[in-house]
Parts: structure tokens; C-alpha cells; sequence
């Protein structure tokens, strides 16, 4: 991401929460909020290109030159045409906005800049204007020191502000009978006016020869800047008596505006981002967690059971091989001959459950090109195929319904119906003469192929366990138990599953195989008929 | 070893090749030690149960436990033995591949006497049954425990 934090907000999200603030409607004057990122001198570059891959190919930190510390501005909403001339902008470089920069960072509370032009302003409707800044920092820090502070400084929330704007959307009370002017600073002096409430152009505060009946000059610090507040009477007031509104309630009033106004936009910032942020990632960090903790549970079954059973084998083999050697000594030579099998065997087993692990492995990488296959002719050859063994089996396989053509893997569905035959073999036994019966039945979105023998069925609870890694209804068979095990994980590749049915009275047990319809959309291409 | 009789050892293993390299190396160490094999978790219950149940059936000796069994595991067995009034002081020796930190702490928990991984060196397997089995006849549990010593004829 392109925050150094821990946390890292995008675009979007950005967008998300300026947009709900609805800062035209509640604000005024205000040109937006923004967050502007500080970019150490070797980050610079690589923050540039960052900025660039998502899809601002001009981008870079304005204006040009080496400096000890860069900022930039990436992110401020609303995007419009003004606020797009400060993207990239960096207020650091900037003696006024630096000012309140620093004293932002190093106090860890928000910060007024002095009196800036904006650098939205272009030719048209020029006002002055200022920034709040309100610091960002690295999470889970300690900040109760200035350079621990500087140390986890990550960037500011800001906000601009035009200066006209501002004033006359805030201000509450009507203002037929006084006006003001606001300086920037602890005097008021006209090179240092912020704003002039009057319609004229003259400011009247250092005016000795225009005194108004009543004025006062107050002074606010709001946000560590001090402002010099000049409100007057405007002529025309004349007594105090006449008018409805008494004038320290008029002078009281602006004040009072602004200040609160400051308060409630500084606190509701403060308050409303970090919210905003916290709940995002709270969420997102507990699915992360839950995430994590599956693959991790899942990983450490793995483990366990693959070193047992390779563990096992080869205790015995081990174990036999010191026996064959002790009976060896006692000159018992054909015994000890005779447990050379077991060792064998034992060898065997190992070599066997490697390559199935391989095999397992193997099926989430390689060859998984697709193509349509048309699975009545794929399972005509393959009954073909197993015809010998299903004769020496007593067992056969009848398809009972026309199948679909699906886009899949050739072989790895091969595969699949292999695990399956040979589980049945093994376990389906039926006096009868045994019997695969496959077909199946389309529905929503999904190809479902039944799979169902005719032995004795599979116990409820085993539904799920017999997909586990090298789980064995019965320890002595053959196999490893893996077949399932591979089985479906070809099918979750294939974006599908495969389930033991529910069990019925009389029925052996069934397997269900299910493909997502859109494996079969090739096979619209093709024009062939459902 | 008890002086006149035999000591019942109960292995409960459901490897037939594991139940053999034990059954080898315990007749090797001594003809006194009768053991009866229990093959998974089913016939093991039964058999604890049925002993558990009647003051005229004798205890075993010692048990050989395996955690990896079918039906009913290792340690369902386990706990069935050190729950039992009778059986609980009846000395339990899990025995198993496996070296999991989950298995040793919840066999620990259960009260199992000791928890022996079964050996994958040569000529270990012979070497720690050995061991397991001369650190059991020290034991003086034979003196209160009712315990089955009858002669069989075959081990």
C-alpha cells in the first residue's frame, strides 16, 4: 500500500468516507479533505511510480527539487477541477503550511496554518484561505514525546479552506448591524487580513478618522493560530436601545460561530476518521484471522497425519530389520529371512504414500488445461478400458442417462471416476455381481453426476471423514487412502465438489459429482445440443 | 514378575506389524509376561468394561497403549482406564508414533503413566521395550492391585 502504516486506506475508501461527510452541504468553505502522505527523500521514487500504477501516469511530488522531506497530497475529495491542482502537491515545501505541518506533527493535535492562497485558486473569485491539519500516525505507537511523535508521523488529514466561503456559511446570526474583519495573527495589521466582512474595500480597524460607534478587537486561538477579530458596528446603528438584537449578542454571535464551528469540525474529523478507519479494519482483520486460522488448522491435520503414516511404516521396517539381525545371530537364518517380507512391504508402503502425496500436490498445479469433453464418450472408453478387471470383479458399469459435455481437465476426471471404481470394487460388494450405475440430472447452474453402487452403503458418519487424507473405512485393504482425497480436490479445481449422498434404504452408497454450468458453456460454441 | 505366575500385559495396537515387533521383543525379555492383543478402540472398550464391571475378573499388569486406533482412539481408552475404580491404578504406557505436543499434553491430562514415542532407529524398538518393561517390575503396585496371574497355557 502507499501508507508506511500498519494501516493503509484506498482511493476508494477515501472517496467513501469524504463523500459521506457531505462536505458541501455541512461545511462551507471548505475545499475539501484531504490526506497528504510525508515521503521520506529515498521513498520518493518509488512512491511516485506507486502512485502512477493506479492510473495517473503524470503523477509526481510538486514542485520539483532535492529537499530533506517530501509530502504529498493523494489523496482529496472531491476530485474536481480545483482540487486536482493539488494533487501531488507537496504543502511541506511551503514555509506557511510547513509551519503548521510541523506543529501539527510534533503536538499531536490539529494545527491552522497561516494565511495561504490556496493553491486551488486559480484566476477567478481569488480569496484567501487556510489549512487544519490533523496529524496521522503509526498505530500501537507510543506518542507522548515530540520525537516520538516524529518518529510515527505517517501523514495528515487536512482540510482547505477559503477563507470568504467559510465566513459567510458559518455565520448563523444576520448581520445587518455589525461587521468584522479577521487578521491573521495577534495584530491587525492590513498586510496580514484574512478576510473583510465589509462590502468596501477599506479596513477599518487601523482607521482613526472612520470610527465606528461600537468595536472591539478580540483575539482567538483556535487550532494554535492566533486571529485578531475586529467586529464593529456598521453606521446606521446607532443606539443600543433601538434595535432587537443587542450588539454584544451580534459580536458574541460571530465569535461564537467560529470558534464553535472550529471545535465541532476538528473534533467530528477526529472522531469520524479514525471510526471510519478503525471499523474498516477491524472487519477486515477478523476475516483475515478466521482466514488464517483455517489454513493454519488445515495445515497442521496435514502434517500430523502424513507424518504418522509415513512414521508408521517405518517403525516396522526398522523394528523387523534388528529382529532379522537377532535371529540372524542366533543362527535362525529362515526365520529371519522369512521377515525380510515385512520390511519390504513396509518400504513399499512409504515409496507408495510419497507418490500419492506428489500426486496430491500435483493436482492443484500442472497440466489443468481444459477442453470440452464430452463425458459419454469418455466413460464409454473408459468402461472399455476396465472391462478385464470389472469381469474378474464380477462387476459392472452401466450409464444410465445422456451426460454432459463439460469443459474439464481429460485426465484429471478420468482420475476421479477411477478413486470412484475403485472404491466401489473394493467395498461394494453385492452377491448379485456388483454395479456402477452412473448418470445425471441438470439443475440451477450445476451438472450433478451420480455415482451410485449397489453394495451395502457408507455409514452416515463417515459421509465426511472418507475425504480425509489417507482415511480408510477399513485398515487392511489396499490403497492408501487418498483416492477421495484427490478426487475432490480435482473437482474444487474444477470450481465444483463431490458429496456422498444421503443414504437411502436398499442403496448402496452414491456419490454426487457436481460441475458448475458454466464448464459447459464451450459446448454452446461448439453447437452442439443440450 | 510375580514369583509363581505371569504377568498379563494388555497391548492395545491395531498395526499387526507393530503388535509383532512388541509381542517378539517382549517373549524375547521374558516368558512370564502372558500378552493379550486388543486390535481397535471397540474391543478395547468391551474388554475394560467387562473387567471394570466384575471384582472376579483380574487386572493387567501393565498396558501398552496406542493412540492411533479405529472406532474408539487412544484416548478415549485411556481415559476409560484412569476413570475406572478398578482400573485406574492400573499402570498405562502410551505408546505411539506420534510425538505431538496435542497428544503428549492430553494423554498427560488423562493421567497416563508415561508417554514413549515408539522408536524409528534400528534395534531401538527392542531396546525401549525393554527398558519400559524392567521399570514396570519395579513397581510395587502387584502388592495391592488384584491382579491376574493365573497360568495360561499359551501366550
Amino acid at each position: 500500500g502507499l501508507f508506511k502504516a500498519s494501516e493503509s486506506v484506498s482511493r476508494e475508501e477515501w472517496k467513501a468516507f469524504a463523500d459521506n461527510l457531505n462536505i458541501e452541504k455541512y461545511y462551507p468553505g471548505i475545499q475539501g479533505i484531504g490526506f497528504s502522505l510525508m515521503v521520506p527523500p529515498e521513498k520518493k521514487e518509488e512512491h511516485e511510480q506507486a502512485v502512477r500504477a493506479q492510473g495517473f501516469p503524470d503523477y509526481r511530488i510538486k514542485p520539483e527539487g532535492k529537499r530533506d522531506m517530501y509530502s504529498a497530497i493523494i489523496y482529496l475529495e472531491p476530485f474536481d477541477w480545483r482540487n486536482q491542482r493539488a494533487f501531488g502537491y507537496d504543502m511541506f515545501s511551503q514555509e506557511t503550511r510547513r509551519e503548521a505541518m510541523k506543529r501539527a506533527g510534533d503536538s499531536g493535535v490539529a494545527a491552522m496554518s497561516g494565511r495561504v492562497t490556496l493553491v486551488q485558486e486559480t484566476y477567478q473569485d481569488i480569496q484567501y484561505g487556510f489549512l487544519l491539519y490533523l496529524p496521522l500516525y503509526q498505530k500501537n505507537k507510543v506518542l507522548k514525546t515530540v520525537q516520538q511523535r516524529r518518529d510515527a508521523l505517517v501523514g495528515y488529514v487536512y482540510s482547505p479552506f477559503r477563507i470568504k466561503d467559510l465566513m459567510q456559511g458559518i455565520l448563523l446570526t444576520a448581520q445587518k448591524d455589525v461587521s468584522f474583519e479577521i487578521y491573521d495573527g495577534a495584530r491587525p495589521l492590513s498586510e496580514t487580513i484574512l478576510y473583510n466582512h465589509a462590502d468596501s474595500k477599506e479596513l477599518l480597524c487601523n482607521d482613526s478618522a472612520h470610527k465606528p460607534h461600537y468595536d472591539g478587537l478580540y483575539r482567538v486561538t483556535i487550532a494554535g493560530r492566533v486571529w485578531s477579530l475586529y467586529i464593529y458596528s456598521k453606521p446606521g446603528f446607532t443606539s443600543l436601545e433601538e434595535e432587537n438584537q443587542p450588539l454584544y449578542v451580534a459580536f458574541g454571535g460571530i465569535l461564537f460561530d467560529v470558534m464553535l464551528f472550529f471545535i465541532l469540525f476538528i473534533n467530528s474529523r477526529k472522531r469520524t476518521f479514525a471510526e471510519a478507519l478503525a471499523q474498516e479494519r477491524t472487519v477486515e482483520l477478523e476475516e483475515k484471522s478466521r482466514e488464517l486460522a483455517r489454513s493454519n488448522e488445515e495445515l497442521e491435520q496435514f502434517v500430523y497425519t502424513v507424518s504418522h503414516d509415513l512414521k508408521s511404516p517405518l517403525v516396522t521396517s526398522m523394528g523387523f530389520i534388528s529382529i532379522i539381525r537377532k535371529l540372524a545371530d542366533r543362527g535362525q537364518y529362515e526365520q529371519a529371512v522369512e521377515k525380510l517380507d515385512k520390511v519390504v512391504r513396509a518400504n513399499e508402503r512409504m515409496n507408495q504414500l510419497i507418490r500419492d502425496l506428489l500426486e496430491l500436490s500435483r493436482v492443484g498445479r500442472m497440466d489443468m488445461d481444459k477442453k470440452s469433453i464430452d463425458l459419454n464418450e469418455l466413460l464409454k472408453a473408459f468402461i472399455e478400458n476396465q472391462s478385464i478387471r470389472l469381469r474378474n470383479s464380477d462387476f459392472s458399469i452401466e450409464i444410465t442417462s445422456e451426460l454432459p459435455v463439460l469443459y474439464v481437465n481429460e485426465s484429471r476426471i478420468l482420475q476421479v471416476f477411477e478413486n470412484l471404481l475403485s472404491n466401489a470394487l473394493k467395498y461394494a460388494h453385492n452377491k448379485e455381481g456388483g454395479k456402477l450405475t452412473i448418470y445425471a440430472v441438470a439443475e440451477h447452474e450445476q451438472w450433478h453426476i451420480f455415482c451410485q453402487d449397489n453394495g451395502s452403503g457408507i455409514p452416515e458418519e463417515y459421509h465426511r471423514k472418507i475425504f480425509g487424507l489417507f482415511y480408510r473405512l477399513d485398515a487392511d485393504s489396499e490403497g492408501t487412502g487418498i483416492g477421495l482425497a484427490v478426487a475432490k480436490k480435482i473437482m474444487k479445481f474444477h470450481g465444483g465438489d463431490i458429496r456422498v449422498e444421503p443414504r437411502k434404504k436398499g442403496e448402496g452408497a452414491v456419490f454426487r459429482l457436481t460441475f458448475p454450468q458454466q464448464t459447459s458453456d464451450k459446448r454452446q460454441e461448439k453447437g452442439r445440443n443440450v | 514378575m510375580s514369583e509363581t505366575g505371569t504377568d498379563q500385559l494388555l497391548l492395545v495396537e491395531d498395526s499387526d506389524d507393530h503388535a509383532e515387533l512388541a509381542e517378539f521383543y517382549i517373549t524375547d525379555y521374558s516368558d512370564r509376561i502372558r500378552i493379550d492383543r486388543l486390535r481397535d478402540g471397540a474391543e478395547a472398550m468391551s474388554y475394560l468394561e467387562k473387567v471394570e464391571a466384575s471384582p472376579e475378573q483380574h487386572l493387567p499388569w501393565l498396558v501398552l497403549l496406542d493412540l492411533k486406533l479405529p472406532k474408539y482412539d487412544g484416548h478415549e481408552i485411556l481415559n476409560r482406564i484412569k476413570s475406572g475404580r478398578r482400573l485406574a491404578g492400573v499402570p498405562v504406557v502410551v505408546f505411539s508414533t506420534s510425538n505431538a505436543a496435542k497428544d503428549i499434553r492430553q494423554a498427560l491430562e488423562n493421567y497416563a503413566n508415561s508417554y514413549i514415542v515408539k522408536p524409528m532407529e534400528a534395534g531401538r524398538y527392542g531396546e525401549v521395550l525393554c527398558e519400559i518393561l524392567q521399570y514396570w517390575e519395579l513397581n510395587q503396585h502387584r502388592a495391592v492391585l488384584d491382579l491376574d496371574t493365573e497360568q495360561r497355557r499359551d501366550a
